[in-house]
């Protein structure tokens, strides 16, 4: 039943002050749009202002939420993407390269070795998809991470399929160019950890 | 996660791909900070307009029986939270600690409910959320002027002080004790105020920055620092103090100084701008204390320069010699066309108790017989009808009409009571005859038979004069004008200093000075020097030499020396 309770409801009622309705809504997409965020920005700090905002333009103007066009995660997607666009106009280009240090180690429970590498290969790829021009950068996002569909993006970004192909296309390139050292190393790993599963099996 | 995307190459490629998203996929996402979910929450009431605290804490979970720690005001009679020291409403100090378990805080099930559990974050902070809505309040300060609010607060404090009076004479030693203490807790307090100890440390740092960099270029310029120096040294250090105020005035209008609160922030400022000019003040103090002490030193200075000069002319020389004749200056012996020295002189006197008293000297004649010699008292018949004048027998152009308004007299005397003097012939002096002075005849003068120069009557020639003459021996001699140079008795050799000896200076310091007729070395200038203290050296071994002074005719005098000082290291 939970599940069942749409979005649409869900922001009705927060809407008519319903605090529990809120958070409900809130718990839904939070994980979501706060990684999104974080993965445009680069950085936690501008990830939380802009979930922040995000949840806060839903409230203060709900009416700008259509449910015939859109789904709510893809209308907080957009909102999150113009805020970060925002954020960029504002500040001339991305804060917080320097807070990789602090984030990185999140990977509990694993093997040393495995654990540094892993935050190696974090850092490198976040620094090589925060490299990538804004544009590029909120294709790839979207698509790789947050799984949206070729229209759903266009969509958002306001373009067509097409466009979206090519810079998806020239992301990757750069990204391929960028990463090359470390695809070597990824398939290694990879590799190994099979042969040790493969022993322990 | 990822859908696939129209494949656009060979195999190779294709792995490639597959690499590329399983690298892309390592990029881990670390959680939000925990306030995130209390911002959003806070946010959301706030855009709902639930101003009722307590309706809204019911929706955030909160651990049941928690102790909040609440301080009381007093004044207001009002509940504040633990990290005010001051009641935000009336600034009373805030003291007494009240703990009280907070029962109205109820769980409400269903939002634990809608919590999720992988969101422990929102559940654990719905406590501070409580406290901060509940220490809101608004401040309002009034806006009088600054002498307004300041006589306010004396008025407010001699209100105390008659309010405090009555209990200090009552317990004088208890009542001391307890301000002592209550001040003290107060002023612990503000300075355990982060901000106040931040402003305080940088003021300090910036004004020992300040007086450190001063002493340092005072140090590296031998001579002290230029006065342009350090005009232009404060005028840039000026500036950028006023720049870093600007920056941060800037700072507390946006936001914040150092992280206080905007109003903390512009008092803070204000603090600092107070503690610099205090600095300044003080610095300033010091100068111009530093530059008056100078001036008294250097005036204290010169006066003895003065003093010593005074000194220097000896008391028990005698006064010039008045020449050979006449009280008329010039080279000349009297009216004859060819030089020749006059003779003769006069004198006389009334037979008075009293020495001869000064006086001007009637015209002189040679031609004209004396028939009135000179009296100093006034004439005994007024107005007569046959003036006759008084006169003496002397060369008019070795003695010139004297125009001053005066009785006759002896120019040479310096008794003022008007007498003729002990002589006799109803003249002036101590003499005979109807002259002036210890002479016989009516001249003036030692000497006998009328006329001026000593000796026996004898017209002079050459023009005006004869008088003066004689030396100064009060003036600086060269040594070729001596008779007798000045004989050195002890010459001390001046020390080496030690920073000359570090220095390995070497070199002759010349100095003049004068050996005055009182056995002192005074005047020393120096006319060529060395550094690192050696001239001073040099001046003060030539202040203590002793010396027999020079001489001439027979007087000591003063005269000029060279002196040279060779120092040599071996």
């Amino acid at each position: 039943m939970p599940e069942r309770i749409t979005d649409e409801l869900l922001l009705e009622k927060a809407g008519a002050g319903d605090p529990a309705a809120f958070i409900n809504l809130y718990e839904r997409h939070r994980a979501a749009i706060f990684r999104f965020s974080y993965r445009l920005s680069g950085s936690v700090e501008a990830a939380e202002d802009i979930t922040h905002d995000c949840f806060l333009g839903l409230i203060k103007k709900p009416e700008n939420f259509r449910p015939e066009r859109a789904s709510l995660r893809t209308y907080l997607f957009s909102a999150a993407r113009n805020l970060w666009l925002k954020q960029l106009r504002d500040f001339g280009r991305e804060s917080a390269m320097d807070e990789y240090a602090e984030n990185q180690f999140i990977a509990g429970g694993k093997e040393p070795l495995g654990g540094l590498l892993d935050d190696e290969l974090s850092v490198k790829v976040q620094e090589a998809v925060s490299s990538l021009p804004p544009l590029q950068r909120e294709a790839l996002v979207l698509f790789e991470y947050e799984g949206l569909a070729l229209n759903e993006i266009a969509s958002m970004v306001g373009t067509d399929v097409g466009a979206v192909k090519s810079r998806l296309h020239r992301a990757r390139e750069r990204l391929r160019n960028r990463l090359r050292p470390y695809l070597a190393t990824s398939r290694e790993l990879n590799t190994s950890r099979e042969i040790v599963t493969l022993e322990q099996a | 996660m990822s859908s696939t995307i129209p494949p656009e190459g060979p195999g190779e490629s294709l792995i490639i791909e597959d690499d590329l998203q399983s690298l892309l996929e390592r990029w881990i996402v670390p959680e939000p900070s925990k306030t995130l979910d209390q911002r959003v929450a806070n946010s959301y009431h706030r855009e709902m307009g639930s101003a009722d605290a307590v309706a809204d804490a019911a929706q955030f979970p909160q651990g049941q029986n928690e102790v909040v720690k609440m301080k009381f005001c007093s004044t207001c009679k009002e509940e504040f939270a633990d990290k005010f020291s001051f009641c935000p409403v009336d600034g009373t100090p805030l003291n007494v600690l009240v703990s009280e378990p907070k029962n109205k805080v109820v769980n409400s099930p269903s939002f634990t409910d809608s919590v999720s559990a992988g969101s422990p974050v929102l559940a654990g902070t719905g406590s501070v959320a409580l406290v901060q809505r509940g220490e809101y309040h608004l401040t309002m300060i009034d806006d009088a002027g600054l002498v307004g609010r300041l006589a306010k607060e004396v008025a407010y404090v001699a209100h105390e002080y008659q309010l405090t009076w009555p209990e200090f004479k009552r317990d004088p030693f208890g009542f001391s004790k307890r301000s002592l203490l209550g001040y003290g807790q107060m002023a612990a307090k503000f300075f355990a105020n982060r901000n106040v100890v931040l402003g305080l440390i940088v003021a300090i740092l910036a004004m020992v920055g300040l007086v450190g960099i001063i002493g340092l270029l005072d140090r590296a310029q031998p001579g002290g620092i230029s006065r342009t120096g350090f005009i232009t040294f404060a005028l840039v250090a000026g500036i950028m103090l006023a720049g870093i105020f600007v920056t941060w005035l800037r700072k507390s209008q946006s936001g914040a100084v150092l992280g206080a609160p905007d109003a903390e922030s512009t008092n803070a400022v204000f603090g600092m701008v107070a503690a610099f000019s205090v600095f300044l003040l003080l610095i300033g103090g010091g100068v111009l204390y530093n530059f008056w002490e100078k001036r008294i030193e250097e005036r204290q200075a010169t006066e003895q320069d003065v003093v010593q000069n005074f000194i220097d002319i000896p008391n028990e020389q005698p006064t010039p010699d008045e020449g050979t004749a006449g009280l008329n200056k010039g080279k000349g012996g009297g009216s004859k066309p060819k030089q020749e020295k006059p003779g003769g002189g006069g004198g006389g006197g009334r037979e008075e108790q009293k020495p001869a008293s000064f006086g001007k000297t009637p015209q002189a004649s040679l031609t004209v017989p004396q028939v009135v010699a000179p009296d100093p008292h006034p004439p005994a018949i007024k107005n007569p009808v046959l003036p006759v004048a008084a006169t003496v027998v002397a060369d008019p152009m070795l003695v010139p009409p004297d125009a001053r308004v005066l009785a006759y007299g002896d120019p040479k005397s310096k008794s003022t009571d008007p007498s003729s003097g002990p002589g006799t012939g109803n003249g002036i002096g101590t003499g005979k005859g109807g002259g002036i002075g210890p002479g016989e005849g009516g001249g003036i003068g030692p000497g006998r038979g009328g006329n001026i120069g000593g000796g026996d009557y004898h017209e002079g020639g050459g023009g005006p004069g004869g008088g003066g003459g004689g030396t100064d021996y009060n003036r600086i001699f060269s040594g070729k004008d001596v008779t007798s140079k000045a004989r050195i008795l002890s010459k001390p050799e001046p020390q080496y200093t030690e920073d000359a000896r570090k220095n390995q200076v070497t070199g002759t310091v010349v100095l003049k000075a004068v050996f005055s007729s009182s056995g002192q070395v005074t005047q020393i200038r120096a006319i060529s020097g060395l550094p690192n203290g050696l001239t001073e050296r040099a001046i003060a071994a030539a202040r203590s030499i002793k010396f027999v002074p020079a001489t001439k005719d027979g007087h000591p005098v003063s005269m000029w020396f060279q002196l040279e000082y060779n120092f040599n290291l071996y």
